[in-house]
């Protein structure tokens, strides 16, 4: 009986390496789980930059989430976010390519939801009404849609770095991670693309 | 980058692309919870068996070869010799060369070896017949 007692504390008490490892996986799925939470609409808002498309910018988001999640969760938290903007980015490039090449192959079908130039569906028809009504909100889709326009007009490499720098909020350091480019390359990126923005929208605004 | 350093383009820019991001509809904010909890689960499924498939393995092993020797066992004919069949037939082969080298004659070896006093009773034989066709 004696002995009963001085092994259950014992074994009440013992934390062995699975319950540490569980622990550890626990805090580190909620970390990456809010860090996802934190970016996923603005991501889908980027990749419907690229893609004028609802679906097909929520399969490249989801694809981005998974294979951040597949291939680097286990790297420090710090860099989640420019990989993340890097495999998004990949992602919106080949579908990009893929829908090119369906349309050289293929460009006698009709298909209003691949026609990148004019046809889609505004992004805006998708959104909820964010707040203000009548006049103000279709200034502001006009204005959003302009800005996609001309966003879509510039250099790959520009819009990119214009998305990831002013729009994402990423700094130099991170920006050239996610464009796998040298921080000068992102600096003449960016600059490139200010500066064509501002010559075709400074007067507007 | 600092708000203090945009210049007008960039900060109404941000501005319009995060109000856009805030108008984000409920539709698209569902799809986009299930395709996050779907990564989360997926890496949570690989992670599960990296570690614990290991040891399920291991077991897996250790039962298996457990039944196998339990098979073995139960079905090993009573009495049979626990050597393989093939080195049982060759230790028997160099036994009986054994017992043939150890015999210390070579009658086994010699056909003629029986035959010697036959031939004997037939030499003699042919002396005693040229004997009496001599005398």
């Amino acid at each position: 009986m004696a002995r009963f007692v001085t092994l259950a504390p014992a074994a009440m008490t013992w934390e062995g390496p699975t319950t540490g490892f569980e622990d550890a996986a626990l805090d580190h799925a909620k970390e990456l789980d809010k860090f996802l939470a934190d970016v996923e609409r603005r991501a889908f808002r980027i990749a419907q930059f690229g893609l004028r498309d609802v679906d097909d910018a929520l399969d490249v988001v989801q694809d981005a989430m998974l294979k951040l999640v597949r291939h680097y969760a286990a790297r420090p938290s710090a860099e989640w976010r420019p990989l993340f903007y890097r495999i998004l980015q990949n992602g919106v490039r080949d579908v990009q390519r893929r829908r090119a090449l369906r349309k050289r192959l293929m460009g006698w079908l009709p298909g209003p939801k691949h026609d990148a130039e004019g046809t889609a569906r505004d992004p805006m028809e998708d959104a909820a009404d964010p707040g203000p009504d009548g006049p103000q909100r279709l200034m502001q889709a006009e204005a959003i849609e302009r800005l996609e326009a001309l966003l879509r007009a510039l250099p790959a490499r520009q819009r990119e770095a214009f998305m990831l720098r002013n729009l994402e909020g990423l700094d130099v350091a991170e920006t050239a991670l996610a464009m796998r480019c040298s921080e000068g390359s992102v600096k003449t990126h960016y600059s490139r693309a200010v500066h064509s923005l501002r010559a075709q929208l400074g007067e507007v605004w | 980058m600092p708000a203090q350093n945009r210049t007008d383009l960039e900060t109404r820019s941000r501005a319009l692309f995060d109000a856009s991001v805030a108008a984000v509809d409920m539709r698209v904010q569902s799809r986009l919870n299930v395709a996050r909890h779907a990564a989360l689960d997926a890496v949570a499924g690989s992670r599960w068996r990296r570690h614990r498939m290991p040891m399920l393995t291991a077991a897996a092993g250790v039962a298996a070869a457990a039944l196998i020797a339990v098979a073995l066992w139960s079905t090993w004919p009573p009495g049979t010799p626990s050597t393989p069949i093939g080195a049982a037939d060759g230790r028997a082969g160099l036994e009986d060369l054994d017992i043939v080298v150890a015999s210390g004659s070579d009658d086994a070896l010699d056909p003629m070896r029986d035959d010697v006093d036959f031939y004997a009773w037939v030499a003699a034989g042919a002396d005693r017949t040229a004997a009496d066709d001599h005398g």
